[in-house]
């Protein structure tokens, strides 16, 4: 029997924030290893994550220790030639570089270098920037298969069960405190009424699939099956 | 090799690794880490800050740097060793530094909007190059380049001064021009290139601080001579102390490039024009009258009275004289170039004065950068259009997104739908 494809998730700097702003560092690891998921950032997010003057220093230590837990990790080469070994042709570093500088021309840098490896490696992008999202259309520019909002992400932890409801809610006090993007189904209602608003993008299925549809349409991720002692 | 390869870039271009940080954006302790080989530079921010100091981009990035034998040499531009001289300060060179950052922008805004970077100097330069004799008199070389200048543009037409429309004249010829203040600095304009090697473009900045519209259009046009005539200089840096300005200077290079300039903005036909036109005999000037020709031509009193000078319409003690005018005060009665900020937006009224009050500073930078108003339209109308995106905007402005968002509110409630 063929192995599946690893999947990986690529996630831009603005994501990534609420993610880490709300608590929820524990996704990377309930992605690898529930869902045999890979979380990646590229050198580009990790330089603006560090170098945010109002949330660089909120959520350095949360961002240090996922990074170092490993299920968050910076994309290398031998990354790469794993993630890569399946396309009929590999994908490098300086592929995604050079994309990316074409992209950073309309969007910016995280989101240009972020978007850049999803496209070239067809893996989901994680990214609020809808702006961005729609002046890469515009401009004829290819997205990824599927992006991702951090909300995407939150929600999929509540309908799979690894927050409840006290929490999701505390999630979204913690980005409206923060004065963070908050989607509109979300603005003036709690976390349980509104959050059907958003259509999650994210969802399970006995086998992973990606339907060839529009980057918005949902992505299906299959549990990993737990092996017994 | 490396380690010290990068720190010497830095050193020699006179700048400190945190402005180098800020103009890139990036924490200090992440650019320190780079200056000391803990980690690599990724070669998105080597691109930039390549363009910035003016070497290769490879120079940065390789194993290599510093090595010899065909390999890209990382020496910054020659602009960073003219500004070593003791008469610069840190302030100066960092706001180089800024001004060279914001020349790599609208380098990729143009990209971005246009599809390729505006070189229309580049024709220009050399449409007036062809005519000039590079064996004649360095006045008549500036001469001859000044007729060809005003033929190829609209200067001088209509026998109307082109103080109003010089800005745009060169902006629309892809020269980037900024007029920001430094204050306590001695630097009163420079020109060099910026931009990579192969979209690079004539950079002019003024220093705003403590002086009029009137001297700033001499400046522009005299550093718009020092880019056309000495390109291979790598650029050209003009002060002013109280010794006198360096733009007075009687070397082959300074009067060329100030004859360059009173021949573009004051030819003998437009100052006659002007005197016949309001009545005026050269030679029988009030302090109104004087005013009135500064005013109309755009050109400040000195080079006015030099200009009539030069003309042999006036003699050596009329000179004396006419610099002797006090006119301040005729001036600000009949052009609203010579009021103060305060009294110009008072005549403006508040609405008015604070459409771009507070929306051009840079906030990235260690130096603030008062951007020019065209380039932050530029910016803006690429947002509304979607050609680029908010969080892009932000970068190109130099400002964080979540000043951005505050200071157009509007038109990122606009795109954001």
């Amino acid at each position: 029997m063929a192995t599946e494809p690893e999947v990986s998730f690529f996630f831009d700097s603005d994501a990534l924030f609420q993610i880490l702003l709300a608590g929820q560092k524990q996704l990377f690891k309930v992605l690898s290893t529930d869902f045999g998921v890979s979380s990646f950032i590229m050198s580009e997010v990790e330089i603006e994550v560090r170098s945010n003057r109002k949330l660089g220093a909120l959520v350095r230590i949360p961002f240090e220790s996922a990074l170092s837990s490993g299920f968050l990790k910076e994309l290398n080469s031998s990354d790469l030639e794993r993630l890569s070994s399946g396309m009929p042709a590999p994908v490098s570093l300086g592929d995604i570089r050079q994309l990316g500088k074409d992209y950073a021309l309309y969007v910016d840098h995280g989101e240009a270098y972020t978007h850049a490896a999803g496209i070239l490696l067809d893996s989901p992008t994680v990214s609020n920037d809808r702006n961005a999202i729609r002046v890469l259309e515009l401009n004829g520019k290819k997205l990824p298969p599927r992006v991702f909002r951090s909300y995407d992400l939150f929600a999929f932890l509540y309908a799979e069960g690894y927050i409840d409801i006290r929490t999701a809610e505390r999630i979204l006090k913690a980005l409206k405190t923060q004065n963070e993007w908050i989607p509109k189904c979300l603005l003036h209602s709690s976390f349980e009424d509104g959050i059907q608003g958003i259509n999650c993008r994210l969802s399970t299925s006995l086998a992973i699939s990606a339907p060839a549809s529009g980057w918005n349409s949902t992505f299906y991720l299959k549990r990993v099956p737990k092996t017994s002692v | 090799m490396r380690k010290m390869s990068l720190l010497k870039i830095i050193e020699q271009a006179g700048i400190g690794t945190d402005a180098c940080a800020d103009v890139l954006g990036v924490d200090h302790e992440i650019f320190q880490q780079w200056v000391n080989s803990q980690r690599e530079m990724p070669p998105s921010y080597a691109l930039i800050l390549a363009a910035t100091l003016g070497v290769k981009a490879e120079v940065l990035t390789s194993n290599l740097i510093g090595s010899t034998g065909g390999q890209p040499k990382g020496e910054p531009a020659a602009i960073w060793f003219k500004l070593r001289g003791s008469e610069f300060t840190e302030a100066d060179r960092e706001s180089i530094l800024a001004v060279r950052r914001l020349g790599h922008n609208a380098n990729e805004l143009e990209q971005a909007t246009l599809g390729q970077p505006n070189k229309s100097w580049d024709v220009l330069f050399q449409t007036i190059m062809r005519q000039v004799d590079i064996q004649a008199s360095p006045a008549d070389q500036g001469r001859v380049a000044a007729r060809v200048f005003c033929e190829q543009s609209q200067f001088g037409h209509g026998a109307k001064g082109s103080g109003e429309i010089l800005r745009d004249v060169l902006r629309s010829k892809g020269i980037l021009l900024i007029e920001s203040p430094l204050p306590q600095s001695e630097v009163e304009g420079c020109s060099f290139y910026v931009g990579e090697s192969s979209a690079q473009r004539p950079c002019i900045f003024v220093n705003t601080y403590g002086t009029t519209w009137f001297r700033r259009n001499v400046i522009i046009m005299h550093e718009l001579g020092h880019a056309l005539f000495d390109q291979t200089s790598g650029g050209q840096i003009d002060t002013i102390s109280s010794t006198g300005s360096t733009t007075d200077q009687q070397t082959v290079i300074e009067v060329r490039a100030e004859t360059f300039a009173r021949e573009t903005l004051l030819p003998r036909r437009l100052l006659l024009s002007l005197c016949n036109r309001n009545g005026y005999q050269p030679t029988k000037l009030t302090r109104e009258g004087l005013a009135v020709l500064v005013a109309q031509s755009g050109v400040e009193q000195k080079t006015v009275v030099q200009v009539m000078r030069d003309q042999e319409l006036i003699d050596e003690a009329l000179l004396h004289n006419y610099f002797s005018y006090h006119i301040a005060q005729e001036l600000r009665e009949i052009s609203d170039h010579f009021l103060s900020t305060e009294e110009y937006e008072a005549k403006i009224g508040p609405k008015a004065a604070s459409a771009w009050k507070g929306k051009r500073l840079t906030s990235s930078t260690k130096r603030k950068l008062r951007l020019p108003v065209p380039y932050v339209k530029a910016v803006l109308e690429a947002v509304k259009a979607y050609s680029i995106s908010v969080s892009r905007a932000a970068e190109l402005l130099m400002i964080d997104e979540n000043t951005f968002s505050s200071r157009f509110s509007e038109l990122v409630a606009e795109v954001s739908e």
